[in-house]
């Protein structure tokens, strides 16, 4: 479903990614993990297209991107739901226009359907009673979800998520967590979560990434003793220590 | 040594602001290509119309009285001398509805709507609200920057023939109250001096100054870089380009209509 194969990006003379590839296959619910600034959004941004590899390839849904019209992108991206860092809430519209905006804006659904599926989802989500609010009278937990809202919407074939937990106090990150792990049990949902607060997803994924300093140095089943690893060592891991 | 660190510095500067500048204009380019959206999107665009009319109105007037208030009183004063004043109907009607009517307009909006376009956009950037659009499959262009430019170009003209209105009654009540020049007298110099040509100059212009404001804000908003600080330089840059553009352009645009007409 999503593939990178050698893929690598510099940018500003720096480099982001080296070489790296993996496979999600349909259905699969996969955490990306590493520390801050290892390249784990940037992973993300290129399976959307939203930036270019320097090198190397990227298929998304049977299509090699890398190479496609911004175009042609648009209309790919439709198939995912994305879950911004901060929310990305548009903050001039009420969580209702929020929620609604792609459906009204690109796939022209008809009015009352719109409201319909609008208000199925936030009710979904417990958070029918905020239609007419905008993102800043909402607090972070329920921007995140509201967000959440929007991606999950358009019925996607993927759901993106870049630090769905950030900035959340445990509680308010416990109900993000129950509600990707609800999504993925009820609608089998491809994920790719990005984090680096690993232990909040690890009984909730298939499989687990780990990124240093733009390399991928873990592709396997969740594992505890990595992630005590990388947190004794502050994001100093490396797989040769692993496996020594 | 000073040389070549000159050389460095000047062949850096001069490689990133080409490059820079190709970049502007492939984003006009992008802009204009889809310049009709802004009808799919009319709600949008009549919402920039009206903050960057109607919003940006009191502000455009109040330049415009004052501006020629003093225009009126200099010219009365250096007039007199040769007993011309009869003529400062005739002085202060052409001079701000060819010059100063559109000269002052662009450069206040310059100001004003540069910088509001500039934060919004760059702020939606900071906030990942752009990324969040293309990844939904909107193109942010066509959402975002056509009906700002699109408004901006249609709300000049009206903004202008107030702005003139008002610039030309402000001198008119200077004349009559601080030099003493009769009312009709005023008003006729300014029927027998003011030619359609002038008009039309003066309400050509100010359009091209808007659409120009319009996409060097917009393109320093959406490729703002940087945070609290790029936000910063990001207005600074473009309020600056704008103004400089209003006067090359009308400069450019005067040179031309001249040699037409």
């Amino acid at each position: 479903m999503i593939e990178f194969q050698h893929v690598s990006l510099s940018l500003h003379n720096r480099e982001i990614l080296k070489d790296v590839s993996f496979r999600i296959e349909k259905g699969e619910s996969i955490l990306l993990a590493g520390s801050s600034g290892a390249g784990k959004s940037t992973i993300l941004k290129l399976a959307l297209g939203l930036i270019k590899p320097t090198s190397g390839r990227i298929w998304v849904f049977g299509r090699e991107i890398t190479r496609l019209s911004e175009k042609k992108l648009m209309k790919l991206r439709q198939y995912f739901g994305t879950v911004f860092q901060g929310g990305a809430l548009f903050d001039s519209l009420t969580v209702e226009q929020n929620v609604g905006f792609f459906l009204r804006e690109n796939l022209n659904v008809e009015e009352t359907e719109v409201q319909n599926r609008v208000r199925r989802t936030l009710q979904f989500l417990g958070l029918d009673k905020f239609l007419t609010y905008l993102p800043s009278q909402l607090s972070g937990g329920m921007r995140k979800r509201v967000a959440i809202a929007r991606a999950i919407v358009t019925n996607p074939q993927a759901l993106l998520y870049d630090e769905p937990t950030a900035g959340l106090d445990p509680i308010a990150a416990r109900r993000v967590i129950d509600l990707i792990k609800h999504l993925r049990e009820s609608f089998q949902v491809t994920s790719l979560i990005v984090s680096h607060e690993i232990h909040y997803f690890l009984d909730i994924v298939d499989r687990m990434l780990m990124l240093k300093d733009g390399k991928i140095i873990y592709d396997g089943e969740p594992n505890l003793d990595i992630v005590e690893y990388f947190d004794e060592a502050d994001g100093m891991v490396s797989i040769q220590h692993l496996a020594g | 040594m000073w040389f070549r660190a000159r050389a460095i510095f000047r062949g850096v500067t001069e490689a990133s602001l080409t490059r820079e500048f190709w970049e502007w204009l492939k984003f006009c380019g992008q802009t204009l290509a889809s310049i009709h959206k802004a009808f799919r999107h009319k709600n949008d665009t009549i919402r920039q119309m009206y903050i960057m009319g109607n919003q940006a109105l009191p502000l455009v007037i109040l330049a415009s009285v004052f501006v020629s208030m003093v225009l009126a009183l200099e010219w009365g004063k250096k007039l007199e001398p040769f007993g011309a004043k009869l003529m400062l109907g005739r002085l202060v009607s052409i001079s701000v509805i060819r010059e100063i009517g559109p000269m002052v307009t662009g450069l206040m909006i310059a100001g004003r709507t540069g910088a509001k376009i500039v934060s919004e956009i760059g702020n939606m950037v900071l906030s990942e609200q752009i990324d969040a659009l293309r990844a939904f499959g909107t193109d942010p262009i066509e959402r975002l920057i056509v009906p700002r430019v699109f408004a901006s170009f249609v709300v000049m003209a009206p903004l202008i023939v107030i702005a003139d209105t008002m610039g030309i009654i402000a001198g008119w009540f200077a004349s009559v109250t601080w030099l003493s020049i009769d009312s009709d007298f005023f008003w006729l110099s300014m029927r027998d001096g003011l030619l359609m040509k002038d008009l039309m100059i003066g309400i050509i212009k100010p359009p091209f100054f808007g659409f120009v404001i319009a996409l060097i804000s917009g393109y320093f908003g959406y490729t703002i870089q940087g945070g609290a600080e790029g936000m910063g330089r990001a207005v600074t840059r473009a309020v600056v380009l704008c103004s400089i553009s209003v006067l090359i352009m009308d400069f450019l645009l005067t040179k031309t209509i001249l040699t037409f007409y």
